[in-house]
Protein backbone atom coordinates (compact mmCIF):
# COMPACT_ATOMS: atom_id res chain seq x y z
CA UNK A 1 0.00 0.00 0.00
CA UNK A 2 0.94 3.68 -0.26
CA UNK A 3 3.42 3.32 -3.07
CA UNK A 4 4.14 7.03 -3.02
CA UNK A 5 5.93 6.81 0.29
CA UNK A 6 9.26 5.14 0.39
CA UNK A 7 9.44 2.47 3.07
CA UNK A 8 11.72 4.46 5.27
CA UNK A 9 9.59 7.56 5.17
CA UNK A 10 6.52 5.51 5.94
CA UNK A 11 8.11 3.74 8.88
CA UNK A 12 9.22 7.05 10.32
CA UNK A 13 5.83 8.65 9.98
CA UNK A 14 3.84 5.67 11.12
CA UNK A 15 5.71 5.60 14.43
CA UNK A 16 4.30 9.00 15.21
CA UNK A 17 0.74 7.98 14.45
CA UNK A 18 1.24 4.68 16.23
CA UNK A 19 2.01 6.49 19.46
CA UNK A 20 -1.15 8.55 18.94
CA UNK A 21 -3.18 5.43 18.19
CA UNK A 22 -2.00 4.01 21.51
CA UNK A 23 -3.45 7.12 23.15
CA UNK A 24 -6.75 6.53 21.33
CA UNK A 25 -6.72 2.98 22.60
CA UNK A 26 -6.21 4.13 26.17
CA UNK A 27 -8.99 6.73 25.97
CA UNK A 28 -11.45 4.31 24.34
CA UNK A 29 -10.71 1.46 26.72
CA UNK A 30 -11.16 3.71 29.73
CA UNK A 31 -14.45 5.11 28.41
CA UNK A 32 -15.69 1.63 27.47
CA UNK A 33 -14.99 0.40 30.97
CA UNK A 34 -16.64 3.39 32.63
CA UNK A 35 -19.74 2.87 30.51
CA UNK A 36 -19.91 -0.87 30.99
CA UNK A 37 -19.38 -1.59 27.30
CA UNK A 38 -19.02 -5.14 26.05
CA UNK A 39 -18.09 -3.98 22.61
CA UNK A 40 -17.21 -0.77 20.77
CA UNK A 41 -18.80 -0.48 17.34
CA UNK A 42 -17.50 2.82 16.18
CA UNK A 43 -14.83 5.36 17.09
CA UNK A 44 -15.15 8.92 15.84
CA UNK A 45 -11.86 10.79 15.71
CA UNK A 46 -11.18 14.37 14.71
CA UNK A 47 -7.81 15.49 13.43
CA UNK A 48 -7.02 19.14 13.02
CA UNK A 49 -5.53 20.26 9.74
CA UNK A 50 -2.94 22.24 11.72
CA UNK A 51 -1.53 19.22 13.54
CA UNK A 52 1.33 17.05 12.42
CA UNK A 53 -0.82 14.02 11.78
CA UNK A 54 -1.39 12.11 8.59
CA UNK A 55 -4.91 10.68 8.51
CA UNK A 56 -3.78 7.81 6.28
CA UNK A 57 -1.07 6.84 8.70
CA UNK A 58 -3.41 7.17 11.68
CA UNK A 59 -5.95 4.89 9.97
CA UNK A 60 -3.23 2.36 9.41
CA UNK A 61 -2.00 2.66 13.00
CA UNK A 62 -5.54 2.21 14.33
CA UNK A 63 -5.77 -1.08 12.43
CA UNK A 64 -2.63 -2.17 14.24
CA UNK A 65 -3.79 -1.28 17.76
CA UNK A 66 -7.32 -2.68 17.23
CA UNK A 67 -6.13 -6.26 17.49
CA UNK A 68 -7.45 -8.13 20.55
CA UNK A 69 -9.03 -4.96 21.92
CA UNK A 70 -12.61 -4.18 22.84
CA UNK A 71 -12.81 -2.23 19.56
CA UNK A 72 -11.38 -5.00 17.40
CA UNK A 73 -14.32 -4.79 14.98
CA UNK A 74 -15.15 -1.12 15.35
CA UNK A 75 -15.44 1.24 12.43
CA UNK A 76 -12.77 3.93 12.72
CA UNK A 77 -14.03 7.22 11.34
CA UNK A 78 -11.55 10.07 11.11
CA UNK A 79 -12.82 13.55 10.40
CA UNK A 80 -10.45 16.26 9.27
CA UNK A 81 -11.05 19.54 11.03
CA UNK A 82 -10.38 22.91 9.43
CA UNK A 83 -8.21 25.42 11.21
CA UNK A 84 -10.26 28.26 12.71
CA UNK A 85 -8.68 31.61 13.45
CA UNK A 86 -10.07 34.14 15.89
CA UNK A 87 -9.34 37.76 15.11
CA UNK A 88 -8.46 40.14 17.93
CA UNK A 89 -9.35 43.16 15.80
CA UNK A 90 -12.76 42.38 14.32
CA UNK A 91 -13.72 39.42 16.49
CA UNK A 92 -14.54 37.10 13.58
CA UNK A 93 -13.82 33.42 13.52
CA UNK A 94 -12.72 32.44 10.03
CA UNK A 95 -11.27 29.38 8.32
CA UNK A 96 -7.54 29.59 7.80
CA UNK A 97 -6.56 29.49 4.14
CA UNK A 98 -3.24 28.27 2.87
CA UNK A 99 -1.65 28.17 6.34
CA UNK A 100 -1.50 31.93 6.52
CA UNK A 101 -2.27 33.65 9.80
CA UNK A 102 -4.58 36.34 8.47
CA UNK A 103 -8.23 37.06 9.28
CA UNK A 104 -10.33 36.20 6.22
CA UNK A 105 -12.81 38.90 7.25
CA UNK A 106 -10.68 42.02 7.84
CA UNK A 107 -7.19 40.99 6.79
CA UNK A 108 -5.64 41.57 10.21
CA UNK A 109 -2.72 39.44 11.28
CA UNK A 110 -3.80 39.61 14.93
CA UNK A 111 -5.24 36.14 14.91
CA UNK A 112 -4.86 33.00 16.94
CA UNK A 113 -5.89 29.44 16.33
CA UNK A 114 -9.01 28.47 18.26
CA UNK A 115 -9.48 25.03 16.74
CA UNK A 116 -7.95 22.74 14.18
CA UNK A 117 -4.56 22.27 15.80
CA UNK A 118 -5.50 19.30 17.96
CA UNK A 119 -6.65 15.73 17.57
CA UNK A 120 -9.22 14.07 19.77
CA UNK A 121 -11.64 11.23 20.24
CA UNK A 122 -15.02 12.83 19.63
CA UNK A 123 -17.27 9.94 20.58
CA UNK A 124 -17.73 6.20 20.53
CA UNK A 125 -20.69 3.91 19.89
CA UNK A 126 -20.84 1.05 22.36
CA UNK A 127 -22.91 -1.98 23.26
CA UNK A 128 -23.66 -2.72 26.90
CA UNK A 129 -24.22 -6.45 26.75
CA UNK A 130 -27.86 -7.12 27.71
CA UNK B 1 -26.13 0.36 21.33
CA UNK B 2 -25.40 3.81 22.55
CA UNK B 3 -23.39 6.82 21.81
CA UNK B 4 -20.85 8.17 24.28
CA UNK B 5 -19.56 11.65 23.75
CA UNK B 6 -15.92 12.00 24.81
CA UNK B 7 -14.15 15.02 23.26
CA UNK B 8 -10.89 13.66 24.67
CA UNK B 9 -7.67 15.13 23.39
CA UNK B 10 -5.12 12.54 22.27
CA UNK B 11 -2.37 14.64 23.76
CA UNK B 12 -4.17 15.23 27.01
CA UNK B 13 -1.83 13.05 29.01
CA UNK B 14 1.27 14.61 27.44
CA UNK B 15 -0.04 18.11 28.09
CA UNK B 16 -0.83 17.29 31.70
CA UNK B 17 2.65 15.92 32.30
CA UNK B 18 4.14 18.93 30.53
CA UNK B 19 2.13 21.33 32.68
CA UNK B 20 3.48 19.56 35.76
CA UNK B 21 7.02 19.90 34.46
CA UNK B 22 6.40 23.57 33.72
CA UNK B 23 5.13 24.16 37.24
CA UNK B 24 8.10 22.35 38.74
CA UNK B 25 10.51 24.42 36.62
CA UNK B 26 8.68 27.63 37.55
CA UNK B 27 8.99 26.76 41.23
CA UNK B 28 12.73 26.30 40.78
CA UNK B 29 13.08 29.41 38.61
CA UNK B 30 14.61 27.36 35.81
CA UNK B 31 14.37 28.67 32.28
CA UNK B 32 13.58 25.85 29.84
CA UNK B 33 14.39 26.16 26.17
CA UNK B 34 13.12 23.65 23.62
CA UNK B 35 15.43 23.65 20.62
CA UNK B 36 13.94 22.28 17.41
CA UNK B 37 15.05 22.01 13.81
CA UNK B 38 15.54 19.69 10.89
CA UNK B 39 18.49 17.30 11.15
CA UNK B 40 21.69 19.13 10.33
CA UNK B 41 20.47 22.70 10.84
CA UNK B 42 23.06 23.16 13.55
CA UNK B 43 21.37 22.73 16.93
CA UNK B 44 24.40 21.11 18.54
CA UNK B 45 26.81 23.59 16.95
CA UNK B 46 24.70 26.38 18.37
CA UNK B 47 24.96 24.81 21.80
CA UNK B 48 28.71 24.54 21.37
CA UNK B 49 28.82 28.25 20.57
CA UNK B 50 26.62 29.56 23.37
CA UNK B 51 27.31 27.22 26.28
CA UNK B 52 30.88 28.43 27.03
CA UNK B 53 29.46 31.95 27.35
CA UNK B 54 26.36 30.99 29.33
CA UNK B 55 28.34 28.94 31.83
CA UNK B 56 30.38 32.00 32.79
CA UNK B 57 27.31 33.23 34.65
CA UNK B 58 24.79 30.43 34.84
CA UNK B 59 24.42 26.74 35.62
CA UNK B 60 23.26 24.98 32.49
CA UNK B 61 21.93 21.49 31.85
CA UNK B 62 21.25 19.97 28.45
CA UNK B 63 18.91 17.15 27.51
CA UNK B 64 19.79 15.61 24.19
CA UNK B 65 17.07 13.84 22.22
CA UNK B 66 18.16 11.58 19.40
CA UNK B 67 16.81 8.43 17.88
CA UNK B 68 20.07 6.66 18.44
CA UNK B 69 23.44 7.07 20.09
CA UNK B 70 25.13 9.73 22.19
CA UNK B 71 27.17 11.61 19.61
CA UNK B 72 25.62 14.94 20.59
CA UNK B 73 26.00 14.36 24.33
CA UNK B 74 29.63 13.38 23.71
CA UNK B 75 30.21 16.61 21.79
CA UNK B 76 29.06 18.57 24.83
CA UNK B 77 30.88 16.48 27.43
CA UNK B 78 33.86 18.83 27.70
CA UNK B 79 31.76 21.73 28.89
CA UNK B 80 31.06 22.46 32.51
CA UNK B 81 27.43 21.38 32.27
CA UNK B 82 25.22 18.41 33.03
CA UNK B 83 24.13 16.46 29.98
CA UNK B 84 21.59 13.71 29.72
CA UNK B 85 20.99 11.78 26.52
CA UNK B 86 17.54 10.42 25.67
CA UNK B 87 17.29 7.87 22.89
CA UNK B 88 13.84 7.74 21.35
CA UNK B 89 14.70 4.67 19.24
CA UNK B 90 12.22 4.85 16.42
CA UNK B 91 10.10 7.70 17.76
CA UNK B 92 10.33 10.97 15.88
CA UNK B 93 9.96 13.44 18.77
CA UNK B 94 10.40 13.89 22.51
CA UNK B 95 7.37 13.55 24.76
CA UNK B 96 6.81 14.99 28.23
CA UNK B 97 7.03 11.53 29.82
CA UNK B 98 10.58 11.10 28.47
CA UNK B 99 11.54 14.48 29.80
CA UNK B 100 10.11 13.70 33.19
CA UNK B 101 12.28 10.59 33.38
CA UNK B 102 15.35 12.53 32.21
CA UNK B 103 14.89 15.27 34.81
CA UNK B 104 15.40 12.77 37.61
CA UNK B 105 19.09 12.84 36.69
CA UNK B 106 19.46 16.50 37.63
CA UNK B 107 19.53 18.37 40.91
CA UNK B 108 17.05 21.11 40.10
CA UNK B 109 18.34 23.32 42.91
CA UNK B 110 21.63 23.49 41.06
CA UNK B 111 20.40 24.60 37.63
CA UNK B 112 19.43 27.94 36.10
CA UNK B 113 18.68 26.83 32.58
CA UNK B 114 17.74 23.60 30.85
CA UNK B 115 18.13 23.35 27.12
CA UNK B 116 16.30 20.49 25.43
CA UNK B 117 17.74 19.56 22.07
CA UNK B 118 14.75 17.90 20.43
CA UNK B 119 14.95 15.18 17.79
CA UNK B 120 15.93 16.68 14.44
CA UNK B 121 12.60 16.81 12.65
CA UNK B 122 10.48 19.68 11.33
CA UNK B 123 7.18 17.89 11.78
CA UNK B 124 6.26 15.96 14.92
CA UNK B 125 8.10 17.72 17.76
CA UNK B 126 5.89 20.76 17.21
CA UNK B 127 2.84 18.94 18.56
CA UNK B 128 4.36 17.95 21.87
CA UNK B 129 4.54 20.53 24.64
CA UNK B 130 7.38 19.65 27.02
CA UNK B 131 6.84 22.32 29.64
CA UNK B 132 9.29 24.73 28.02
CA UNK B 133 9.25 28.51 28.39
CA UNK B 134 10.38 29.05 24.85
CA UNK B 135 10.65 27.23 21.56
CA UNK B 136 13.78 28.14 19.67
CA UNK B 137 13.71 26.91 16.10
CA UNK B 138 16.88 26.69 14.05
CA UNK B 139 16.84 26.92 10.26
CA UNK B 140 19.96 26.98 8.16
CA UNK B 141 20.30 28.81 4.88
CA UNK B 142 21.34 25.61 3.12
CA UNK B 143 17.87 24.17 3.75
CA UNK B 144 16.30 26.70 1.40
CA UNK B 145 13.97 29.65 1.93
CA UNK B 146 10.76 27.74 1.31
CA UNK B 147 10.74 25.75 4.55
CA UNK B 148 8.16 27.91 6.37
CA UNK B 149 5.70 27.25 3.58
CA UNK B 150 6.35 23.53 3.73
CA UNK B 151 6.37 23.11 7.52
CA UNK B 152 3.94 25.72 8.80
CA UNK B 153 3.12 24.23 12.18
CA UNK B 154 6.58 24.40 13.70
CA UNK B 155 7.27 27.85 12.27
CA UNK B 156 4.02 29.10 13.76
CA UNK B 157 4.95 27.87 17.22
CA UNK B 158 8.51 29.17 17.43
CA UNK B 159 9.18 31.98 19.88
CA UNK B 160 12.63 32.61 18.44
CA UNK B 161 13.90 31.70 15.01
CA UNK B 162 17.63 31.29 14.53
CA UNK B 163 18.78 31.55 10.93
CA UNK B 164 22.03 29.63 11.00
CA UNK B 165 24.99 29.27 8.59
CA UNK B 166 24.49 32.89 7.54
CA UNK B 167 28.18 33.06 6.58
CA UNK B 168 27.64 30.75 3.61
CA UNK B 169 24.47 32.39 2.32
CA UNK B 170 26.19 33.65 -0.83
CA UNK B 171 27.00 30.06 -1.82
CA UNK B 172 23.30 29.16 -1.70
CA UNK B 173 20.16 30.33 -3.46
CA UNK B 174 18.54 31.27 -0.14
CA UNK B 175 16.32 34.34 -0.58
CA UNK B 176 16.00 36.16 2.74
CA UNK B 177 13.09 38.33 1.63
CA UNK B 178 10.96 35.35 0.61
CA UNK B 179 11.91 33.49 3.76
CA UNK B 180 11.01 36.42 5.99
CA UNK B 181 7.68 36.96 4.27
CA UNK B 182 6.76 33.30 4.65
CA UNK B 183 7.77 33.38 8.31
CA UNK B 184 5.72 36.52 8.99
CA UNK B 185 2.65 34.91 7.40
CA UNK B 186 2.87 32.21 10.03
CA UNK B 187 4.28 34.02 12.99
CA UNK B 188 4.32 37.76 12.81
CA UNK B 189 6.01 38.39 16.14
CA UNK B 190 8.77 35.80 16.12
CA UNK B 191 12.22 37.19 16.78
CA UNK B 192 14.67 36.25 14.03
CA UNK B 193 18.36 36.07 14.90
CA UNK B 194 20.88 35.51 12.10
CA UNK B 195 24.00 33.66 13.16
CA UNK B 196 26.74 31.34 12.11
CA UNK B 197 27.38 28.96 14.96
CA UNK B 198 30.61 27.56 13.59
CA UNK B 199 31.76 30.86 12.05
CA UNK B 200 31.01 32.67 15.36
CA UNK B 201 28.90 35.29 13.60
CA UNK B 202 26.46 37.12 15.88
CA UNK B 203 26.31 34.26 18.36
CA UNK B 204 26.61 36.87 21.13
CA UNK B 205 23.07 37.99 20.23
CA UNK B 206 21.86 34.47 20.96
CA UNK B 207 23.75 34.37 24.22
CA UNK B 208 22.24 37.70 25.21
CA UNK B 209 18.76 36.49 24.36
CA UNK B 210 19.10 33.36 26.49
CA UNK B 211 20.75 35.25 29.37
CA UNK B 212 17.92 37.73 29.37
CA UNK B 213 15.36 34.93 29.47
CA UNK B 214 17.17 33.22 32.35
CA UNK B 215 17.29 36.50 34.29
CA UNK B 216 13.65 37.11 33.61
CA UNK B 217 12.66 33.67 34.79
CA UNK B 218 14.67 34.04 37.97
CA UNK B 219 13.11 37.41 38.69
CA UNK B 220 9.72 35.90 38.24
CA UNK B 221 10.45 33.04 40.61
CA UNK B 222 11.51 35.53 43.27
CA UNK B 223 8.76 38.05 42.93
CA UNK B 224 5.90 35.68 42.51
CA UNK B 225 2.71 36.83 42.43
CA UNK B 226 1.29 35.13 39.40
CA UNK B 227 0.59 38.61 38.12
CA UNK B 228 2.69 38.36 35.07
CA UNK B 229 2.33 41.38 32.86
CA UNK B 230 1.51 41.18 29.19
CA UNK B 231 4.06 41.22 26.44
CA UNK B 232 6.51 38.69 27.85
CA UNK B 233 8.39 36.71 25.33
CA UNK B 234 7.94 33.35 26.97
CA UNK B 235 4.74 31.64 27.99
CA UNK B 236 2.96 30.04 25.13
CA UNK B 237 0.50 32.64 24.16
CA UNK B 238 -0.27 30.72 21.04
CA UNK B 239 -1.24 27.36 19.86
CA UNK B 240 -0.14 24.91 22.47
CA UNK B 241 -3.76 24.34 23.15
CA UNK B 242 -3.50 25.22 26.78
CA UNK B 243 -7.15 26.01 26.78
CA UNK B 244 -7.80 22.25 26.66
CA UNK B 245 -11.15 22.48 25.08
CA UNK B 246 -11.24 18.83 24.19
CA UNK B 247 -10.46 17.19 27.46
Amino acid sequence: MRGYLSDRRFTESIMHELSLAMNVKEIVEEAAQQNGATKVNRINLAVGEFSSVSIDALEFAMEVVKKDSIFENAAIVIRSEKTILECAECGSNTVMADYIFVCAECGSGAVRIVSGDRMYVESIDIENGG
Amino acid sequence: MHYVELEKDLLHRNDMLAENIKKNMDDHGIFVLNLMSAPGAGKTSILEAVIPELTKKYRVAVIEGDMHGSVDADRLSDFDIKVHQINTHSLCHLEAAMLERALVNFDLHDIDCIIIENVGNLVCPADFFLGEDEIMMVVSVSEGHDKPHKYPVMFSKADVLVLNKIDIISSTNFDKAIFTEQVRNLNRNVKIIEVSATGKVNTEALVKHIEHAIQHKKGEAHSHGHGEGPGHTHGHGHSHGHDHRHE
